[in-house]
């Protein structure tokens, strides 16, 4: 036993090396080549110690001031101010910051533009969490899209599910569609496949574990609930292709939480 | 016949005409006033953003029944505001004997690989006491108490569970980008390994670091 945590030691050691490396090449990459210098556009702007509304105020930097802008936490922009102060302001207030053209930064940076409506955009993330019950069992999933228009988008989704007689996964990519984004709750539909695993549980007969091909049709219902955070409820039909005589059809209702970025 | 000579017909007008749109073109090109008119550099700039965060820990873990062991893991969290975050959990250790098993002093009842312990959860964190931490006069780190509470998965003696846990933990921000952490967490899962169902806690006390990217 020993034995297998040392090795298990070793492995998640790696594993930290090999996300540091890419971490730290990640970061010099983007830190060295496209520094983003700006000019104060407000009257001033307030610096605090920290990412949060709570941390003490150590510094302004005034109208006209040049700062370079060092990187996004939240809804918090760390700036270093010409006088080599660094401090970390509200998104909100960097964006009437002035490049060097004298346009308002928020015009080329997406970051920076203020989300006025409360549908998807063209090129956001999306992650979210849901439980449910999937054909009479507790079921959970987690899921990430990407939307290509504020209509159409792509997701993956992978779900666990506990039963009395088995539990298994699901992995389903599927295409989402929302005819009418701008609603506040919105409708979408959704249509995908993917692969089901079963597991029979250990206190039944010996049963083999099966891996099937599933079919999904989805519909469902979103809202944004503050600020980034969706709400989400769906129900999906599934079909699993067995290789046996009939296709199995199971039932799935579940409701989420996601954030889009 | 007929359709190869309209053919050819469409196809000299067409030619025709491409030439005499370009010879006109060609006349519209001298420009008698300068527009004095900055072009717009569209840069797609992006900001670095650091909201996600990944890292291992170790701890210990109290397993109902089976004696507490160590336990390895890994954790990555999306943060979307300044309060909240999601965060994905993944640990395993190895539970020991039952207190049955060492009183009796009989063959064990579970094989080596019923033992195992691996558990997932994903969670939801809420940064409830953010704020600042002072070390003698020269050093301030900024930190955040936050409580978190989540289902997820735990693998015990050849079976899955659906797991619903809760916790607490504290973040220490070393640098920007590097945070140490120091937590506690119950894990709580039905399970009739033992004959009838009963609802187990299975509380892990874990330290670790992460990064920001």
């Amino acid at each position: 036993m020993k034995q297998t945590l040392m090795a298990r030691a070793k492995y998640y050691c790696s594993a930290l090396l090999i996300s540091a490396c890419l971490v730290g090449t990640s970061t010099t990459a983007t830190a060295d080549d496209d520094a983003i210098i700006a000019s104060v556009g407000a009257v001033f702007i307030e610096l605090r110690t920290g990412p949060g509304r709570g941390y003490p105020i150590v510094d302004i930097a005034e109208r006209g001031e040049k700062i370079e802008i060092l990187k996004q936490r939240t809804d918090w922009i760390k700036i270093r101010t010409s006088d080599d102060s660094e401090g970390w302001v509200r998104t909100g207030d960097i964006a009437e910051t002035l490049d060097e053209q004298g346009q308002a930064l928020s015009e080329n940076i997406r970051q920076l533009q203020p989300r006025s409506n409360t549908s998807p955009q063209q090129g956001d993330w999306e992650i979210g969490v849901m439980l449910g019950d999937y054909g009479g069992t507790d079921a959970i999933s987690v899921y990430t899209d990407y939307h290509f228009t504020n209509n159409l988008a792509i997701e993956l989704a992978a779900s666990d599910n506990f039963g009395n007689f088995s539990s298994g996964q699901y992995v389903v990519a599927s295409i989402m569609h929302q005819p009418f984004p701008q609603w506040s709750y919105s409708p979408f539909i959704s249509l995908g496949g993917g692969v089901r695993k079963t597991n029979p549980r250990s206190n039944l007969v010996e049963t083999e574990d099966r891996t099937d091909n599933i079919l999904v049709a989805g519909i469902g219902m979103r809202t944004i609930l503050y600020n980034r955070f969706v709400l989400r409820v769906q129900y999906n039909h599934h079909t699993v292709l067995t290789s046996r005589d009939d296709d199995i059809e199971v039932e799935e209702w579940k409701i989420g939480l996601s954030a889009l970025f | 016949m007929e359709n190869r000579i309209k053919r050819f017909i469409l196809a000299i007008g067409l030619i025709n005409s491409l030439f005499i749109h370009n010879s006109f073109a060609a006349d519209d090109a001298v420009q008698v006033v300068e527009p004095q008119l900055d072009r717009r550099t569209i840069k797609p700039d992006k900001i670095d953003t650091e909201n996600f965060e990944i890292g291992l820990y170790a701890g210990m873990i109290s397993i109902e029944d089976f004696d507490t062991s160590t336990l390895l893991g890994v954790r990555a969290a999306y943060h979307i505001t300044e309060d909240f975050f999601f965060e994905l959990g993944y640990g395993e250790s190895e539970g020991g004997l039952t207190s049955f098993e060492e009183l009796s002093g009989s063959s064990p009842l579970f094989t080596d690989e019923d033992r195992e312990y691996s558990y997932y959860d994903l969670s939801l964190g809420w940064n409830i006491l953010p704020g600042e931490v002072f070390i003698f006069d020269k050093y301030a780190f900024n930190s955040s108490l936050y409580l978190l509470g989540g289902v997820g998965n735990t693998t015990f003696a050849g079976d899955e569970w659906f797991t619903v846990n809760i916790g607490a933990g504290f973040r220490l921000l070393l640098t920007d980008a590097i945070a140490w952490h120091i937590g506690v967490r119950d894990h709580i899962f039905d399970r009739d390994t033992l004959g009838e169902e009963e609802a187990t806690h299975n509380i892990e006390f874990n330290t670790g670091f992460t990064v920001f990217f």
